[in-house]
């Protein structure tokens, strides 16, 4: 790692991505191409802009660490990632699209004909924006560090001055292109090395991973220790040690044997251990290694860690199936569907390249825990996917792989964060400044330097916990409103502006405390660790009963809208409610 | 009614192809119009614009536009029926995504069966899902381009 070979893979990356970036620049001219690149995307390329859009650091790091660290457990992420576009397909897509607005605020003031509620639900777009840039930004810090040694706020810095440069200077059509372009690179750069590992297990004669041992060393392997770390080991371990380990500084000649006893130990940066092949994998502490067959059984060892796995995981669940719909840098992109087939049209092809996509992480996390045991040791499971090419493969053909999924890696960040900064900076523009191109610019500007001065605080979250968060907040607020603007005639601005309110209000309250209070083991960790579960029903109520009891001050032109939303465009009885 | 249409058939301006009538058909040989062309029915429905003003479709299209209480029920029975299959679709999900944790908890023996070496929840989760998500989307489109296809010509005709 941090070979040449790595360097020069993200380097063409990200210039590829700049280069498409100003391909598309001189195309963009007019405000409007600036905000939905004037509805002229046809749906296979902005299916992959979508997927390349989606398909953030959490999908292309997260999950396989996930999955090498607590087992089968985990993919119910990918699948609710995969499955909130079908809840999306179902409900709002083609309605959405023929209603015309640009974004959720533009929907909630056209649809209730309310500035009240228009300005809620912009606060919410900046909330859950830069709440799901903090993610993206803490995974572009620990990338760097992994692949290239840089401290964490290079990373943060880099790519956060990267993005928001890019947005000021490119504008959305240039991001479609980016955006598309990057989808391609993305399923490439995890599915190439995930299918030649898979053909180096056959070789190898596929070890059972579900037998009940430990993971352990299958080499000799020489565990270099990039951040101080504490770790623990279950039984003696003889091993080779080049640095200090406990506060003794060994081996200044050469690496020394030691033998590690039962219990923690402290090893200092710089460090270098050697495990002799059939060692089982020392783990962080507190933290012990679930052995292969609870790890590959549902409930596995997530149970030893989550109060009420089975109630996370459906809070989860439902977090993902109607998150998904709410996350402001999703809907923007259905507005540049000329119509609402189209829209359709775009959401199924992007249920195909998400699944796609999603079939290959697995891959990773589970032979990460074959092949790159000492993760556990260092806590750096969330790097798997970049690590295993090359503990697998030697020479130039592992430097190569490697080079591809870090450049895959920072696609990941790229993408995701420019998507969400042209959200954060739209609404920005739109609302609090005053909706010309320069306001855009400004905005991004303003956007791009608040994630970065908060991505670098973040570096101890866990990057799948603040996107999972991010989600139940989308869900809890801008689901409802979306589903009842859409279906029912019956909902109010105050019905819409106490329900985005009392649901996104009751999971961001729910989510701060889990960051800042750490309850204790039990039923209050569980509700408030996925607030999901009962926030997004909550809203769903408030939204109908203060319908109700306000419905004698329904929004204008109720049945009309409802007209534009629900009839084809053949009929030409759409109008657009924003231009 | 077919004296009416076929008079205002040939106030028309003249189209490309003439639709025939079924004597015509019948005598092959003397009709100029190529008979595998004369045997295709040949919609003569008006484009839509001023000169349609006055047809049945218009009304109801007129309906819709100005919400009245026909054009209501018009609407209503679309949405009602998009909102019918996206419910249909969902129960289908649900029944299938939704019960896997469930099953999953109260059946752990189900970790121990093999599909193609994979253990079975490995292969639901990690593969079997998402061609599943697509055919669900694949039905939900068809039927949803159906029922909006079927309410347009509903509209055209009444």
């Amino acid at each position: 790692m941090g070979s040449n070979v790595t360097l020069a893979a993200v380097v063409v990356s990200t210039i590829a991505t700049i280069l498409i970036g100003a391909y598309g620049m001189r195309v963009a001219r007019t405000t409007s191409d600036f905000f939905v690149a004037s509805r002229t995307v046809r749906p296979m390329w902005n299916a992959s802009a979508i997927s390349g859009e989606y398909l953030s650091a959490a999908s292309f790091l997260g999950v396989a660490g996930l999955v090498m660290k607590y087992g089968v457990d985990m993919l119910w992420y990918p699948v609710g990632f995969a499955a909130g576009y079908l809840i999306l397909l179902l409900l709002v897509a083609a309605p959405l699209r023929r209603f015309g607005a640009y974004t959720i605020p533009d929907f909630a003031e056209g649809r209730l004909d309310s500035l009240a509620v228009r300005r809620l639900a912009t606060s919410f777009v900046l909330l859950i924006g830069w709440f799901y840039l903090l993610p993206q930004l803490k995974g572009a810090g620990v990338t760097l560090r992994a692949i290239l040694g840089a401290p964490y706020w290079v990373g943060v810095i880099g790519v956060g001055g990267l993005i928001t440069a890019n947005v000021f200077f490119g504008g959305m059509k240039g991001i479609t292109f980016v955006q598309a372009f990057q989808y391609w690179l993305k399923v490439t750069a995890i599915s190439l090395p995930a299918i030649v590992l898979l053909a180096h297990y056959h070789a190898d004669h596929s070890p059972r991973l579900t037998v009940p041992v430990p993971p352990q060393f299958q080499t000799e392997t020489v565990v270099r220790v990039r951040v101080s770390a504490r770790f623990e080991v279950d039984k003696a371990t003889p091993v080779r040690v080049k640095g200090a380990l406990d506060g003794t500084v060994y081996g200044t000649g050469g690496p020394s044997p030691v033998t590690l006893p039962p219990g923690a130990h402290r090893v200092a940066k710089g460090a270098e251990i050697i495990f002799p092949a059939g060692a089982d994998a020392p783990h962080a502490v507190g933290q012990p290694n679930a052995d292969g067959r609870a790890w590959s059984r549902p409930f596995g060892p997530v149970s030893n860690e989550r109060s009420h796995p089975l109630f996370f995981t459906y809070s989860l669940m439902l977090a993902t199936f109607l998150g998904t719909m709410g996350l402001p840098h999703i809907l923007v992109r259905f507005y540049t569907n000329p119509d609402g087939r189209a829209a359709r049209q775009t959401t199924l092809i992007v249920l195909v390249l998400l699944g796609a996509f999603y079939v290959f992480p697995a891959v990773y996390g589970a032979l990460g825990r074959l092949y790159a045991p000492d993760l556990y040791l260092t806590k750096g499971t969330d790097t798997v996917v970049l690590a295993l090419p090359g503990r697998v493969f030697s020479g130039l053909g592992g430097e190569l792989l490697s080079g591809l999924v870090a450049a895959g890696a920072f696609a990941a960040f790229l993408s995701t964060a420019s998507g969400l900064l042209i959200s954060v900076a739209g609404a920005l523009a739109q609302d609090v400044f005053r909706g010309q191109v320069s306001d855009f610019r400004r905005g991004a500007a303003v956007a791009g330097t608040v994630a970065v001065a908060f991505g670098l605080l973040v570096e101890r979250f866990d990057i799948n916990l603040l996107v999972g968060w991010a989600f139940a907040i989308a869900a809890s607020s801008f689901c409802p409103l979306l589903v009842l603007g859409i279906w029912w005639r019956g909902l109010t601005a105050a019905g819409a502006g106490a329900g985005i309110a009392v649901g996104g209000g009751l999971a961001s309250a729910a989510i701060l405390i889990t960051m800042v209070g750490h309850p204790g083991p039990g039923w209050a960790e569980a509700l408030l660790g996925q607030p999901a579960a009962w926030s997004v029903p909550a809203a769903f109520l408030t939204m109908v009963v203060v319908s109700r009891l306000t419905a004698r001050r329904l929004p204008t032109e109720v049945g009309a809208k409802m007209v534009a939303m629900h009839t084809p465009e053949t009929l030409g009885l759409g109008r657009n409610y924003r231009d | 009614m077919t004296a009416r249409s076929r008079r205002r058939r040939q106030t028309r301006p003249p189209r490309r192809v003439q639709a025939p009538t079924p004597m015509e058909v019948a005598a092959p040989p003397v009709s100029p119009i190529d008979p595998a062309l004369a045997a295709r029915r040949v919609a003569v429905r008006n484009p839509r614009g001023r000169a349609a003003r006055r047809e049945p479709g218009e009304r109801a299209l007129t309906e819709l536009a100005e919400q009245t209480e026909v054009g209501e029920v018009l609407l209503r029975s679309l949405t009602r029926a998009q909102l019918m299959l996206a419910v249909r679709i969902f129960a289908v999900f649900g029944c299938l995504l939704l019960g896997l944790p469930a099953l999953f908890a109260t059946h752990p023996g189900l970790a121990d069966y093999r599909i193609l070496g994979l253990p079975l929840p490995w292969l639901l989760l990690g593969g079997a899902v998402y061609p599943m998500l697509v055919l669900l989307g694949v039905l939900y489109v068809r039927q949803s381009e159906r029922n909006e296809r079927d309410f347009v010509e509903f509209i055209e005709r009444s």
